[in-house]
């Protein structure tokens, strides 16, 4: 039962990357590019976290540290050229 | 002075967290290595004094915490359902305070409820600020405004020691 | 107590899956920024939530709990900086839109 319920966990997950990861591609303008890669790796730190919870390897905590903080300062270094370039894709 | 003293806490937090192991040897190089850190990159100076009131800010860290749980209630209902009533909209509130910590807490806290982010803040040419929200199911106006600056007013409380906006400019 | 954490964490996953729908139900790229802002916020701490629950270690808890008060302030702080970029930027908001008040302040510029 808990097995069941880990491997949905990470499934979900699988499946919200893959949905971020089209609007990366997809996007209509180019802060929907930002954000959809913004959202992509927030869904990679959420799925290290759970493959943390589930195999109880904490092995890759301090690489989600680094990600959270390294995705906001890259986020914040796009949105400035974007704010420079205009939005069209 | 106790900013700094508060910083260096957070880095020691952050010390022990990367080291895993509780122990006094770790705290003890934490609080050297914050020490030195604050020391040799000291936080940029603020434009005004600010008096944390902690019971405050608690609460507005608890505001903005319970609003975090309705804004995703919300969204999950939003995207499931079918019915696309989406009715956008910008408002432009008038913020009483100027202090740049206080508009960051402010829009922190839009930013986590429902229905609410910031998109831009302006400064008046008479020194206050003014701020654009955008709201995702607008109804009326004045309850946005109503909102926003409810949550400026937590946010004086908690940083500023004011009981009221009206007591002049931050 | 296993349980307990993979079901947190699965409720989590449902609102970081919710997230990136919302990214692509809504047309409008600041109401995407809603969805997606608040929900993988609430998700990522739900998973650090159910994991906290399994690694009981007061190291390993302490390290999830710096991750999530990094990520409270680092994503809404992130949404927003993109949020007033593609203002900046002059991306269009959708045909939904009922009232503008920044525009009209936009406009007003030029």
């Amino acid at each position: 039962m808990t097995e069941t319920i880990e491997y949905l966990t990470l499934a979900l997950l699988a499946v919200a990357g893959l949905l971020a990861l089209v609007r990366v591609g997809r996007g209509g303008s180019l802060p929907d590019k930002v954000l959809g890669a913004d959202t992509l790796i927030l869904v990679l730190a959420s799925g290290v976290a759970a493959g943390a919870g589930v195999t109880e390897d904490t092995t890759f905590l301090d690489v989600l540290v680094v990600v959270t903080l390294l995705s906001f300062a890259g986020t914040i270094t796009v949105a400035r050229y974007v704010e420079r370039r205009g939005a069209r894709a | 002075m106790r900013y700094r003293v508060f910083l260096a806490g957070w880095l020691v937090v952050v010390w022990l967290a990367l080291w895993r192991d509780l122990s006094l040897a770790n705290l003890v190089s934490g609080v050297a290595v914050a020490t030195a850190t604050i020391f040799v990159f000291p936080p940029p100076g603020d434009r005004g004094r600010l008096i944390v009131r902690p019971l405050a800010l608690l609460r507005f860290f608890g505001t903005a915490l319970w609003a975090i749980v309705r804004a995703n209630i919300v969204v999950a209902w939003e995207v499931v359902t079918p019915a696309n009533q989406i009715n956008e909209g910008v408002v432009a509130v008038n913020l009483h305070a100027n202090h740049p910590t206080v508009i960051t807490l402010v829009s922190h806290a839009i930013g986590l409820a429902p229905g609410t982010m910031v998109i831009d803040v302006e400064d008046q040419p008479d020194g206050s600020a003014r701020m654009y929200v955008h709201v995702l199911h607008l109804r009326e106006i004045e309850d946005v405004r109503r909102e926003v600056l409810d949550l400026e007013r937590l946010a004086l409380a908690a940083v500023a020691g004011r009981a009221t906006t009206e007591e002049g400019a931050v | 107590m296993a349980l307990i954490s993979a079901l947190v964490m699965l409720l989590g996953a449902v609102f970081t899956l919710l997230a990136t729908v919302g990214l692509h139900r809504f047309d409008d790229v600041f109401a995407r920024m809603h969805a997606a802002g608040k929900a993988s916020t609430l998700g990522l701490l739900l998973i650090l939530l159910g994991a906290g629950l399994r690694l009981t270690e007061p190291g390993d808890a302490l390290k999830l709990g710096v991750i999530g008060v990094l990520a409270v302030i680092t994503i809404p702080a992130g949404v927003h900086v993109i949020a007033r970029a593609a203002w900046r930027a002059g991306t269009e908001l959708s045909d939904a839109t009922v009232c503008d008040e920044a525009s009209q302040a936009r406009l007003d510029e030029r």
